[in-house]
């Protein structure tokens, strides 16, 4: 026999069963490894890792599942548990997950990021760890390969970008010109040649504009960093105390890169879109800074099939100096919770033979930090002599205590300013100095 | 005199009182958890230096001594925020009243029009923010293609600092479809009678309009320019999306300054002071605004 329940029943047991249902929402779960089979689980030590997830980039995410099933062969006793977020907000939803009580033994990098992990106690230093491995010294590493603040060792890099010029070597050969490469080879590539280089090759194709150059993605402060030291400068004083931005040789510089937004030579800012690029790879412009990890970005877009690529390393600049390295480190927990797994993770992702070989198919040209990894070649145009070439000669570049407030609030406008011509550049460069300045000692 | 006598709930009242009680339990335990208590968390977040990943250190009143006294973002993005309302709110009103009388015509496939003009309401933020930047594009966007094709100059339109905040108003009207809706609610409730009455005193169509529709009308008038008001203050995830609050800072608009200061540098302290200010901001503007609604708005029930 059934009974029909009243309107007033049904309406107290559905608010009965909500409130459980919310209760039982708010219960405890259990943690992962607290399973049944207790004894299974408990020989194994787990590393939590908070990594950068390459979804959409199937070359990267293939080389990640082979470097994890690498690992894991290789060490059957430790367990790896990895949690990912996309680039865009990555900081954001890394550091909102820890306040949220998320505890990672390693955390992915970017130099950008570093003081803004350190300010607020994320990651700590790697000195410790190095001093007390047996398979690995500290002078194994490049000096301007360890993300170094204060005297303290944060990040030993798992690739190091040095930028290159790349160029379309067929348009050269078709106007019968002297390649950059050859101009380098007889001591005439400099940044005036750099510049004559995105005059000559800057054109109309049928109402469409090719650019000479194409100087880098809008905003980054990339460009800049790459180029400085060649003309003998940087952000700050020794001591971060000072902006030192508006000094000669950063209004020379600043000048320099101008005259290629000026004079229409390069893109501006939101002539491109993702759908429709102006781009190297399409011979929409025909040259173009990046690191070495652009050979990807050169093979999935399909350049090879519609020229010649050229690469040449920067020239040396006014000053004699050549260029910054950019370095891509894993970071370590201030306070990890298994040491041992998270450093054999660390030290293998980082900078083994075996990640370096893996991790080649998400471009070549790469190398670690540690001096006896050779950089790894995958497409039968890279040019090796470019690569050994640019190695030894990187330098360190020194980042800022509060470099990412510092980039958002202060350099992003100066350098729209000074792409847009609203200002002169030394005017430009005076604010931005004394905004800096007032900011680190703020 | 009227004998006044006491009703003592009986068994049952009192039992569905509690039942009513532990009904609205859930959402009351949910809006003291999650909105009330952030809320007053943010209050006392406003007074310290706080970067979520330690401990909470005392200022007094440091954040907002140095919102009204040293930072020079903060007096921008007010500009760049009030610039945006004072033309977005009078347009995006005036769109979605012109909207909302076309609507009301009875025509063939008036339903689909009424979905077409609807459906950005429903349209994911980010989505349209993606699409509009694509749109706007300044060597491939459509609104220069179609600017070329008339043979109309072009602009760079999202890297040109003198016209970027006009781009996000332009944007804005793609949202009209919500209040149009509210409108067009409000016109179809315009009593008959009183267009009638008009028709026989000989009354056109523009005294009709000006006379009987738009005093009909004045308070979904209020309601939607009070919650357009709100909203716009709250502009965010345009210049999010597109242009990150550049060229130049041209439309780094009040919030996403303060999501900057809250999710990129950590600056919870401040970032909370900036909120509180902006709700000091908004709850002025909305009480000035129902003060003056009595000189304008018309409510049939009052008189």
């Amino acid at each position: 026999m059934t009974k029909r329940l009243s309107r007033r029943e049904f309406m107290r047991n559905a608010g009965l069963a909500g409130t459980g249902l919310a209760l039982a929402a708010c219960a405890p779960v259990a943690q992962d490894g607290a399973m049944d089979d207790g004894s299974m689980m408990a020989e194994k030590q787990t590393a939590y890792i908070f990594d950068y997830d390459p979804t959409g980039t199937d070359a990267w995410v293939e080389a990640d599942q082979l470097f994890i099933e690498y690992f894991t062969e290789k060490y059957p006793d430790y367990e790896i548990i990895r949690e990912q977020a996309p680039w865009a907000g990555f900081t954001e939803k890394l550091l909102t997950s820890i306040a949220g009580g998320s505890e990672y033994d390693v955390i992915y990098g970017y130099w950008q990021w570093l003081p803004l992990f350190i300010e607020n106690n994320v990651i700590g230093p790697l000195d410790d760890l190095i001093d007390a491995d047996t398979e690995i010294s500290a002078d194994d590493f490049f000096d301007y390969a360890k993300e170094t603040i204060e005297g303290e060792t944060y990040g030993l890099a798992w690739f190091i970008s040095g930028w290159l010029h790349w160029y379309n070597l067929s348009a050269v050969n078709e106007a019968g010109a002297t390649t950059p490469k050859e101009m380098n080879e007889n001591g005439d590539w400099d940044y005036d040649a750099w510049y004559q280089f995105a005059k000559e090759y800057t054109s109309e194709q049928d109402g469409v504009p090719i650019y000479g150059y194409e100087m880098g993605s809008g905003r980054s402060v990339s460009v800049y960093v790459m180029l400085a030291w060649a003309w003998g400068t940087e952000q700050w004083n020794d001591d971060f105390s000072a902006s030192i931005m508006d000094n000669e040789e950063n209004v020379a510089l600043w000048k320099w890169i101008q005259q290629f937004y000026v004079e229409g030579l390069t893109p501006l800012p939101g002539s491109s879109t993702t759908e429709q690029p102006i781009s190297y790879t399409n011979g929409r412009s025909m040259a173009t800074m990046a690191g070495q990890w652009y050979t990807r970005t050169i093979v999935q877009d399909g350049a090879p099939d519609l020229f010649d690529i050229g690469m040449v390393p920067f020239p040396t600049g006014p000053s004699g100096q050549y260029s910054v390295a950019a370095l891509n480190s894993f970071y370590f927990s201030s306070s990890p919770g298994n040491v041992d797994p998270a450093w054999a993770w660390y030290k293998e992702r980082s900078f083994s033979e075996a990640a370096a070989s893996i991790y080649a198919k998400i471009g070549g040209g790469r190398f670690p930090s540690i001096k006896r990894v050779a950089p790894a070649t995958v497409y039968e145009w890279e040019d090796t002599e470019v690569y050994e070439a640019i190695r030894p000669i990187l330098r360190t570049y020194r980042t800022s205590p509060k470099e990412s407030e510092w980039i958002n609030t202060y350099w992003n406008v100066a350098w729209d300013e000074m792409v847009l011509g609203t200002r002169p550049v030394e005017e430009i460069l005076g604010q931005l100095a004394e905004e800096s300045t007032a900011l680190v000692n703020s | 005199m009227a004998l006044q006598t006491k009703h003592r709930p009986g068994p049952l009242a009192r039992k569905e009182a509690w039942e009513g009680r532990l009904y609205i339990l859930p959402w009351l335990a949910g809006f003291l958890i999650f909105t009330i208590g952030p809320m007053a968390a943010s209050i006392y977040f406003s007074f310290t230096k706080y970067s979520v990943l330690s401990g909470a250190d005392w200022l007094g009143l440091d954040n907002y001594t140095k919102l009204f006294g040293g930072d020079r973002l903060f007096g921008l993005t007010l500009y760049n925020t009030f610039y945006f309302v004072i033309l977005s709110v009078p347009l995006n009103l005036f769109a979605a009243f012109l909207v909302a009388l076309l609507l009301s015509v009875q025509v063939r496939g008036i339903n689909l029009y009424r979905t077409l003009y609807y459906l950005p309401v429903i349209t994911p933020a980010v989505a349209s923010a993606l699409t509009w930047g694509m749109l706007f594009s300044g060597d491939f966007g459509l609104v220069n293609a179609v600017l070329q094709a008339l043979g109309l100059p072009t602009f760079n339109w999202l890297f040109n600092p003198k016209i970027t905040k006009l781009v996000f108003v332009i944007m804005g009207l793609w949202g009209i479809g919500g209040s149009a809706i509210i409108f067009l609610a409000g016109l179809q409730n315009v009593p008959r009678v009183l267009y009638e009455a008009a028709g026989i005193d000989g009354a056109n169509l523009w005294h009709r309009f000006r006379h009987i529709t738009v005093p009909m009308m004045t308070p979904l008038i209020f309601f939607n320019l009070v919650l357009g008001i709100i909203g716009t203050f709250q502009v965010f995830t345009g210049a999010y999306i597109i242009t990150a609050g550049g060229p130049a800072n041209s439309t780094l608009f009040y919030v996403l300054y303060l999501y900057n200061n809250a999710f990129r540098f950590f600056k919870m302290g401040y970032a909370s002071a900036l909120a509180w200010v902006l709700f000091v901001i908004i709850l002025v503007f909305t009480v000035i605004q129902l003060r003056m609604a009595r000189l304008w708005v018309f409510y049939e029930a009052e008189r």
